[in-house]
């Protein structure tokens, strides 16, 4: 044992462990650490193979769930209320306009940074098997598919709660696309609002969803996530790293490393080396996983308060059942079915195609299932997994990201150029003045 | 050797934007736009009446809440002149409440947007005069701003449609000059012969009872000229009928700018009064005599 | 973002940061950037919990105005919303509490037809009104002083003053003063 340590060592020694020792027992001595493997590929280490998105969205979620409880403390769900404890949160409570905003931008920030990894995800074929028996990961892509539909069911509960004019729409707009779907469409409006109207049942239910449920649901994902990727040997770049070490030849090193590839393999310890944990491809989790865990974590507070300093949360005017706002609009990551569904409302004849049942239930339900399904699908080989644009995969990576272009595209042209009664506006032309009282 | 990867030196610029970004926040937290007016207002105080007067000013954020009428308002935090005897002639914020009509309406029982109209939970004066449509708030500060925006003949007076949704049911209402010539040309007038005005009338042309409640897009703007607001439509309307609605037969009456801005302002207060019944006022029936004045005697129809 | 890889270790050893570059200069940028760090994390905390301390109440106010002096009859007046008894003695006011001091309850005030002679510590006073509690039976003699039943403490008397802008009796219920206590207008 090295001499007496001081306090201060006592405390921090598994963060800046000093030895090669300490770094692999820190991992085991530490709660927060005992998260992470020992060692870590500097594959996945690097801000190229992943960009660090699955950090950031999780990263947004904390920044959430902290200025959400703060939010909490100050908001009323109740429709005589609500409006006016949001306008008291962004007037008259001290940073409340700040934890707001953050709230809001980060709501936002989120739904775009776990939509933009499941893209990394699916062009890096991370969602393949690689070399290792007992992997799952068509199951962990499932995993962060129902993460992606559940974090858009948290801002669409939120949107909800302010109580003003965009909220009230946007619910509506919303709620009546739900109501396209065949069969179940009608009662599951009905649940979601506790009624037929949205009035306080809907505001109450929406809340709570926001509040408890919807977070439950994500933080118990989250860690089953995150799980699996211990379970699978780690990023699916590890897996390119296994398989570029299987075409050298290494002298058999006596290690007490044990990898889970290399146990998986029926390989002992003495045929071929720790595999991946080989000084060259690897390095200690502590502290250079936990420093670069940090930069991500700051990097993400920085861009969200500045965000949120910038963009100012919007308030309209409070709910008004009697008066529509014009034009009435989903949520921004909504708006690409919106467009469609009013895209996709046409009429031969005597006949009328229900654009909310093509463009709200249809394309999205395909949508949704070819997603779930893809890993099932795939047929690529092994050497795909875990890298970016892989040969293999070209064309499935094309069409997906043609997919992809579509949703933008549309989700642009419903966010921006969409104005008063729907009439497309060119970025150049000024949108109509609505009429006011005075 | 390599050296470190510079992943501590990137956590460490990042805390220092951060930081910078934090202190920003704070900055603005503890230099808002009231402050310079109390402080300002403090001085003034210390000037005219001495130190220990001024000492009493309270600062911070004030405000008045109504539970009654469901609102709170924070004009009070820049208005800090509202109760001063000695400020009737100071500049705004600092003015001091004409004391009359204060008395019968006091602070604590109405506050101030009730009657101003404006929003009250603001703290900045944009934002609580509400003028712009880009605060989205439907009721703002009735008051020379908006008025120079409307063209009308006195913007000072706009104020008294408010007046007007609790004293509807006066025929005489001291202080709302407008509001009576409006009530007395109505009659005059005999409105009701086609309308339906406080639920009494005939259905020739629309019930005009709660015709302030009605919303801004319910009404035709093509030949309105200007802004697209409901008083404009309002003041077109009356002063000839046909301008605005090729096919109405109401006639054209020739009021002139005093008596459409008096009419458009009755219209605009024939709103549901949302409030407890001890605040509305019982009707004065007995109006005074009428000046003989022949300038606003509409011409003979 | 393009940063190096972490380097190789020797088994056994991490290099410290003071064997790589200058000593001083830096151990003193880290210690800044730390410092930094810390402060920025510090801020944004203190931040969400200032924002748990209002800065506006919806409660009636505890300091108020009550009316002009010349409003006041002579003796005694119940404000009963505010909970205070308003004294008038020609030109001297003092406000007295209607709290019972044992759980509460809103006093009453007996009038004492004709006055009474009652020795309070030590002084032989002429009361005209003394206050009884109708919850556990607590009395106070006219300045607030408890005599029988369960109140532990005097009835509060608050500070008076004139309002700087209208000249209105102002109420502090944060400021509490003795039995000494006169405003003079």
């Amino acid at each position: 044992m090295p001499a007496a340590k001081t306090i201060w060592k006592k405390l921090i020694w598994t963060w800046k462990p000093e030895s090669e020792f300490e770094a692999g027992d820190s991992i085991v001595k530490n709660l927060l650490l005992h998260w992470f493997p020992s060692k870590v590929t500097f594959e996945s280490l690097s801000f190229r193979y992943s960009l660090w998105l699955g950090t950031g969205s999780a990263v947004l979620f904390a920044i959430l769930t902290l200025t959400g409880i703060v939010l909490m403390f100050l908001y009323v769900p109740s429709v005589e209320r609500a409006y006016a404890s949001v306008k008291d949160i962004e007037y008259a409570v001290a940073f409340g306009w700040f934890l707001r905003g953050l709230h809001r931008i980060g709501a936002h920030l989120m739904v775009f940074v776990v939509f933009v990894h499941m893209i990394r995800v699916f062009l890096t074929g991370g969602y393949k098997n690689g070399v290792a028996a007992g992997q799952n990961r068509p199951l962990n892509w499932i995993i962060g598919v129902v993460l992606l539909l559940s974090t858009l069911l948290l801002s669409f509960t939120g949107y909800l709660l302010p109580w003003d004019q965009l909220a009230y729409w946007a619910i509506t707009v919303g709620t009546n696309i739900a109501l396209a779907a065949p069969m179940v469409g009608e009662q599951t409006r009905f649940l979601l609002l506790g009624g037929n109207t949205i009035a306080q049942g809907a505001l109450i239910r929406f809340y709570v969803l926001h509040c408890f449920v919807l977070p439950t649901v994500v933080l118990m994902l989250f860690a089953w996530h995150m799980w699996r990727i211990r379970k699978d040997g780690g990023l699916a770049c590890v897996d390119q790293v296994a398989l570029q070490q299987k075409r050298e030849k290494t002298q058999p090193v006596k290690s007490k490393t044990y990898s889970l590839l290399g146990i998986a393999g029926t390989r002992t310890v003495h045929v071929e080396t720790a595999l991946v944990d080989e000084d060259r491809y690897a390095t200690n989790s502590s502290p250079y996983l936990t420093r670069r865990l940090l930069v991500a974590i700051l990097a993400t507070a920085v861009l969200a308060a500045l965000f949120a300093i910038g963009i100012e949360a919007p308030l309209e005017e409070p709910a008004n059942p009697a008066v529509t706002s014009n034009p009435a609009k989903a949520p921004w990551y909504f708006l690409w079915l919106q467009e469609l569904v009013a895209d996709t409302t046409l009429r031969f004849g005597g006949f009328t195609l229900n654009g909310a049942l093509v463009g709200g239930i249809i394309v999205p339900g395909i949508l949704a299932g070819l997603l779930l399904m893809w890993p099932y699908l795939d047929r690529s080989p092994v050497s795909a997994t875990g890298v970016w644009f892989g040969p293999e995969r070209l064309r499935q990576n094309l069409v997906f990201l043609f997919i992809i272009l579509l949703i933008v595209i549309l989700t642009i042209v419903g966010t921006f150029m969409r104005g008063p009664y729907w009439v497309l506006y060119w970025p150049w032309e000024t949108w109509v003045q609505l009429p006011r009282l005075f | 050797m390599k050296s470190q990867n510079s992943d501590m030196g990137l956590a460490y610029l990042m805390g220092f934007v951060l930081l910078v970004v934090t202190g920003w926040v704070y900055w603005d937290y503890y230099r808002p736009e009231w402050k310079e007016y109390q402080s300002e207002f403090r001085s003034m105080i210390a000037e005219r009446f001495g130190e220990e007067r001024a000492q009493q000013i309270p600062l911070g954020l004030q405000q008045i809440w109504v539970p009654e009428l469901n609102r709170v308002d924070r004009c009070v935090t820049c208005h800090l002149g509202v109760e001063w005897e000695g400020m009737e002639e100071a500049p705004n914020p600092f003015r001091a409440h004409p004391s009359g009509i204060l008395e019968k309406h006091t602070l604590i029982q109405y506050g101030c947007t009730v009657c101003h109209g404006g929003q009250g939970f603001a703290t900045d004066a944009e934002s609580a005069h509400a003028t712009s449509s880009e605060l989205h708030w439907e009721d703002p500060l009735l008051y020379k701003e908006i008025g120079q925006s409307l063209q009308v003949n006195d913007p000072t007076a706009l104020l008294e449609i408010k007046c007007n949704i609790c004293h509807r049911y006066d025929a005489y209402t001291e202080g709302a000059e407008y509001i009576n010539l409006a009530k007395e040309i109505v009659s005059q007038r005999r409105c009701q012969l086609c309308h339906k005005i406080n639920g009494q009338g005939a259905l020739i042309g629309p019930d005009l009872t709660y015709a302030g409640d009605l919303s801004p897009e319910h009404y035709d703007y093509t030949n309105v000229p200007g802004k697209e607001a409901v008083f404009n439509w309002h003041l077109v309307h009356f002063r000839n009928p046909k301008d605005v609605s090729p096919q109405s037969v109401m006639p054209n009456f020739n009021f002139g700018p005093r008596e459409t801005q008096a009419l458009a302002m009755l219209v605009m207060s024939w709103k549901r009064a949302n409030m407890p019944a001890s605040y509305i006022p019982p009707p004065n029936l007995t109006p005074p005599a009428p000046p003989a004045d022949p300038a606003t005697e509409p011409a003979a129809q | 973002m393009k940063t190096t890889n972490p380097p190789s270790p020797e088994p056994g050893h991490l290099p410290h940061a003071s064997q790589v570059q200058g000593p001083s200069r830096r151990t003193f940028l880290d210690r800044l950037g730390l410092g930094a760090l810390l402060a920025a994390i510090g801020g944004q905390a203190t931040m969400m919990l200032r924002a748990l301390v209002p800065d506006v109440l919806y409660e009636p106010p505890r300091r108020f105005k009550i009316g002009a002096p010349d409003q006041f009859p002579q003796g005694a007046t119940f404000l009963e919303s505010e909970r205070l008894f308003i004294f008038r003695e020609q030109q001297t006011f003092h406000a007295i509490s209607a709290v019972c001091t044992h759980l509460g309850c809103t006093v009453k005030m007996i009038q004492l037809n004709p006055p009474q002679q009652v020795e309070i510590r030590g002084e032989t006073v002429q009361e005209k009104q003394e206050f009884h509690c109708p919850c556990h039976g607590s009395k106070y003699y006219g300045e607030g002083t408890p005599y029988a039943g369960p109140a532990p403490e005097r009835l509060a008397w608050y500070h008076m003053e004139l309002a700087a802008d209208d000249g209105q009796i102002v109420v502090n219920l944060t400021e509490p003063v003795n039995q000494d206590f006169r405003l003079t207008v």
